[in-house]
């Protein structure tokens, strides 16, 4: 039971770094990114070549993989999506459309090959528990992410007009916020983050061009679980999805081990759309 | 600024529909008597499009095997891939390749739910439909007379997971049979499912402890709770059914919580893939129930070493899963019974097919005999075989006429 | 007096034009097609139809009501599935378990709309994602009624009565038919009150309240129609196909979103876009498929794609809107002023477009 407990944990941890770079592009640009598990994916891909063509340490890679999505977002939000902002639906559309194009693009290149990092990092026991470190530097680097966007978003000026800018995009707009340009950000930031998760990601997993594609929806669920934009909320709601998720396969069934999560998740959209971190009401300005 | 971007759309848009066009001038064009034309349905695109591919090149080296012999019936083999990841895309595919390209044979598929429609359609058509991988058993149970499937089924597959558990595995942890204790796991699709009741069923009437069966969802990004009930257990043996991903994820997650049954079987977890994964030291001692393996013995297999050579100067590596030998094993029985039938039609096809009577190992590479079942057309001699992971290389173990070399299974597995 | 007179005259014009259009394009895609006579035409033409159609289902909520539900794939396999275990277990013929489907579809629409209902914009796309998903592995769990992963696989006994035919052609005429019906039905809705209630309840959810309408039963009555034209599609389409796998049928990528992506970009909340989505999205993907599939891995998917997010880009209103507007701005400039019921029709065509 401990044992699946701390599964739970680290799972959550998986899901909450996921989240982060979502928490910010759906928090701030209000926009359903379906591209969101394809970016993943992307960072994967790019975090294993790169590692494998210079033979170097899987997590030195954040160093080149975060910068390269920082501008793929950039470019994302300039060439794409600022181009339809007045249209939600578009916006929608074209995230669909760079998922299937990301992903096609990506089979095309590896004809839907499977790799991996083979690479046994050991275990740490703990009595009669053991954690495994591929999870637990995860995990590790999920909070201090946080604290770091936290810290960013509440004490930088930029982080101020992000947090302006997902509020109330029009009156942050009339003091004078370039909110187009806080835009192309907040998406570059996201993708970052989605950088560091696949890094953080690339040991744990085998990599293929839909590797990205489970973690749309339970990035979605953290996110509005959390509270929409909310960074500690995102890492709550990952842990408590995790942990669901973990305890409902061990003590349903494996197959079911979806369902209480889904159902948590229905029920705290119903009594408290705000999510759990989320200020109340938040959830109508803006989201439609 | 417009404009330009106006152009590109409206190139972009000339090219798509130019494209469209060709492919429909160019296959209406070709529609030439000098040619055996077979289409090939597999998953080219999509989470499965790896396999589609790999399984495709079996067939390929086939045909250029038999082209440079002088081609079939004194015609060129030409192959026509079709891609088909759904039932939907199956339907339209099949009618393409069938009132189109007008195949003369279909043959595929890695994705018993692209099969069943796919079969369908041929049926409808008359046109022979050569099953050469999909293992779901309804396939050949429809009642179609143009669907033969030549290759193994998930029944075969649990009958020879049985079997290896009680001639092989049992003997080496110098247990009976019946004290062993067993967990079973699978994914939920219908592959995993088919095999993994009948395993259960079978184990349990040799008297085999069967513990538990645990059905999985494949995509799931977590199966801790899979490992950590599978442990809890504590079997002899961990019986799994499969794909890549959700394989080395099992295994990996076993292996971060330090938990290793005395035997794991897998079945086609012969694959390279795997192998990348965990690396030689974590795969070690992992058996395997798979399509023929690539070190089964020539005498056995005839044709297996030139098709490796053939793979490897044509894609520039060893085959990479069991399944490109099944399609190839199998292309090579059809075009001999096209050869035996002087014709490509379905029915003189299943004719001759009913007639074919070889014994398994000694003929076709993948060490298959052929004898149909003349109510479900299915191959009742093609068999897999128990593979076992040595030094990072595949053995085969049983049954012992295929074993290549002198490799004995090792048992039980060290720890991680 | 004149000047909304002469407005009133350019949108009929425009209607006429619009119709055109449509036809056009029929004639330009489609009669080609139908008129080869090849069964992979056919195929083709009766998924475009079928499509076109559940597309227009779902825009009477989708794009009337404005509420992006990415859950339809629900009641497309509540169709899809009563019709194939009635078929299977009860020989019960599909003419008549298309009924039955959608009885059960309204009423699981019931019981998904009674909570989902209060949330608004992305937050009622995402749950009805979500519930969705609960529903795939509810479906695969509950063997006995589902058959689970197996899916259920329907034989092939052609006959009116099974639904079932020998020739694709009776299927186009089902699908053409079907299409009519969801066409006719979303005029009838739009012309009516419960039309003019959803564009209240989409534009303005609190204002329409003030007016006197119940937002609630106004959504409510717009999902039931909308879910039971849905059901019937999925009936159809279960004995087109005849192999319900669940993993198709309750695919939100491959079905639930299908109908959103092809109504956006057809024109979201007119009569025509679904339909002209359909028609233009459908043959691509199934063409490109046919010639490149076989190329490289996902090269069809790759041009695919490119040309969904050109199109986006270029027609931002969906194709009908932006078509639309072009036309009108055309006519205002024709008539030498530029007046604020301009800016009406506009909106009506792109109801999301300011009011966020």
């Amino acid at each position: 039971m401990g044992q699946i407990i701390i599964s739970g944990i680290l799972l959550g941890g998986i899901y909450a770094i996921v989240s982060y770079g979502l928490t910010l592009i759906f928090g701030v640009i209000r926009v359903i990114n379906f591209a969101h598990g394809s970016l993943l994916m992307v960072g994967m891909f790019m975090a294993y070549y790169l590692s494998k063509g210079m033979n170097l340490n899987i997590y030195l890679m954040m160093l080149i993989v975060v910068p390269l999505m920082f501008i793929l977002g950039v470019l994302i939000q300039k060439y794409l999506l600022s181009k339809v902002i007045n249209e939600p639906d578009m916006q929608l559309f074209v995230t669909f459309g760079l998922l299937l194009l990301f992903e096609n693009v990506m089979l095309a290149v590896t004809k839907g090959e499977f790799f991996s990092l083979d690479m046994n990092m050991g275990t740490i026991p703990i009595g009669s528990l053991v954690l495994d470190w591929g999870r637990l530097i995860n995990l590790v680097a999920a909070i201090v992410l946080a604290i770091l966007l936290l810290l960013f978003l509440n004490h930088t000026k930029i982080g101020w007009a992000i947090r302006a800018v997902s509020q109330n995009r029009y009156a942050a707009g009339i003091i004078g916020l370039r909110v187009e340009r806080l835009y192309i950000l907040a998406f570059g930031l996201g993708s970052a983050c989605i950088g560091i998760a696949a890094v953080l990601l690339t040991p744990i997993y085998t990599i293929f061009p839909h590797v990205g594609f489970n973690f749309v929806i339970v990035s979605f669920a953290v996110v509005i679980l959390g509270g929409l934009g909310s960074i500690p909320g995102a890492l709550a709601g990952g842990m408590i999805i995790g942990l669901l998720e973990s305890l409902s396969g061990y003590l349903i069934a494996p197959e079911l081990n979806q369902i209480v999560w889904y159902l948590l998740f229905l029920l705290v959209l119903f009594f408290r759309p705000a999510g759990l971190f989320g200020i109340a009401g938040s959830e109508e300005g803006g989201v439609k | 600024m417009r404009q330009i971007s106006k152009i590109t759309l409206i190139l972009f848009l000339m090219l798509t529909i130019f494209i469209v066009g060709c492919s429909n001038s160019v296959s209406n064009g070709s529609d030439s008597e000098g040619e055996i034309k077979i289409g090939v349905i597999q998953p080219f695109s999509g989470p499965n499009a790896q396999a589609g591919e790999e399984t495709f090149k079996g067939n390929e080296l086939a045909v250029d095997e038999i082209n440079a012999n002088g081609g079939l019936l004194g015609k060129k083999v030409k192959l026509i891939k079709a891609d088909a990841t759904n039932a939907q895309e199956a339907i339209s595919e099949a009618e393409r390749l069938i009132s189109k390209e007008k195949v003369d044979i279909i043959t595929g598929t890695y994705l018993s739910g692209v099969a069943f429609p796919a079969t369908q359609i041929a049926n409808k058509h008359n046109v022979l439909y050569w099953e050469t991988n999909a293992l779901a058993p309804n396939i050949t149970q429809q009642g179609f007379k143009n669907v033969i499937r030549i290759g193994q089924n998930s029944d075969t597959f649990a009958s020879v997971a049985v079997d290896s558990i009680k001639n092989v595995v049992a003997p080496a942890l110098g247990k009976s049979v019946k004290d062993l204790k067993i967990v079973i796991i699978h994914e939920q699709s219908i592959y995993g499912t088919s095999i993994g009741e009948m395993e259960e069923e079978r184990l349990k009437d040799l008297g085999a402890q069967v513990l538990k069966r645990i059905p999985y969802d494949p995509a799931a990004a977590d199966l801790s709770s899979v490992v950590n009930l599978s442990k809890n257990e504590n079997p002899d043996i961990w019986l799994r059914t499969g794909y890549v991903n959700d394989g080395s994820l099992l295994l990996k997650q076993a292996r971060d919580i330090g938990w290793k049954p005395p035997v794991i079987i897998g079945v086609a977890d012969d694959s390279t893939y795997l192998l990348d994964a965990l690396g030689k030291d974590g795969m070690e001692g992992i058996l395997s129930i798979s399509y023929p393996p690539y070190d089964v013995s020539e005498d056995y297999a005839p044709g297996i070493e030139a098709m490796m050579k053939s793979y490897k100067e044509k894609y520039g590596s060893d085959p990479k899963i069991p399944q490109t030998l099944v399609s190839f094993g199998g292309t090579k029985i059809l075009f001999d019974l096209i050869k035996n039938a002087e014709s490509t039609n379905a029915d003189k096809i299943r004719e001759s097919a009913l007639k074919m009577d070889v014994e398994i190992g000694g003929t076709y590479p993948t060490g298959y005999g052929v004898k149909l079942d003349p109510g479900t057309l299915d191959n009742t001699r093609a068999y897999p075989v128990l593979t076992q992971w040595q030094d990072g290389k595949i053995r085969t173990i049983y049954p012992s006429e295929a074993v290549g070399t002198d490799a004995k299974i090792k048992l039980p597995l060290q720890g991680w | 007096m004149s000047q909304s007179n002469s407005i009133q005259t350019a949108n009929s014009k425009l209607s006429k034009n619009k119709i055109y259009a449509v036809a056009g394009l029929f004639i330009l895609c489609i009669v080609p097609l139908l008129l080869s006579q090849e069964q992979y035409y056919l195929d083709i033409v009766f998924q475009a139809f079928l499509f076109a159609a559940l597309a227009s289902s779902w825009n009477i909520i989708g794009g009337f009501g404005g509420q992006h539900s990415f859950g339809h794939a629900i009641f497309f396999g509540i169709g899809a599935y009563t019709t194939a275990i009635l078929f299977m277990n009860y020989q019960i013929s599909p003419w008549i378990s298309i009924w039955i489907g959608m009885l059960i579809s309204l009423f699981v629409a019931f019981i998904i709309a009674l909570p989902t209902f209060r949330l608004r914009g992305a937050f009622f796309s995402i749950a009805t994602l979500i519930i969705n998903q609960l529903v795939l592995v509810l479906v695969l769990y509950y063997k006995e009624i589902t058959n689970g992963s197996q899916g259920i696989l329907l034989p092939y006994e052609p006959s009116f009565k099974n639904m079932i035919f020998e020739n694709r052609m009776a299927f186009v005429y089902i699908a053409f038919s079907f299409m009519l019906i969801t066409i006719f039905v979303s005029y009838i809705v739009l012309k009516n009150k419960l039309g003019y209630q959803l564009q209240a309840v989409r534009e303005n959810q609190d204002a329409s309240r003030i007016l006197g309408v119940n937002p609630f039963w106004v959504k409510m009555n717009g999902l039931f129609i909308s879910v039971a034209l849905t059901s019937m599609g999925g009936s159809i389409y279960a004995m087109y196909i005849r192999f319900v796998d669940p993993y198709l049928i309750l695919s939100v990528a491959e079905i639930g979103a299908m109908f959103v992506l092809i109504t956006m970009i057809g024109g979201m909340g007119t009569l025509s876009g679904p339909i002209i989505g359909a028609i233009l999205m459908m043959p691509i993907d199934i063409l490109l498929r046919g010639s490149l599939g076989g190329v490289r891995p996902g090269l069809n998917i790759v041009v695919f794609s490119l040309l969904l997010i050109i199109v986006a880009l270029f027609f931002k209103e969906g194709i009908v809107g932006t078509v639309k507007n072009k036309l009108e701005q055309r006519k205002t400039k024709l008539l030498g002023e530029y007046s604020v019921e301009t800016d009406k029709t506009r909106n009506e065509v792109n109801p999301n477009a300011e009011s966020s």
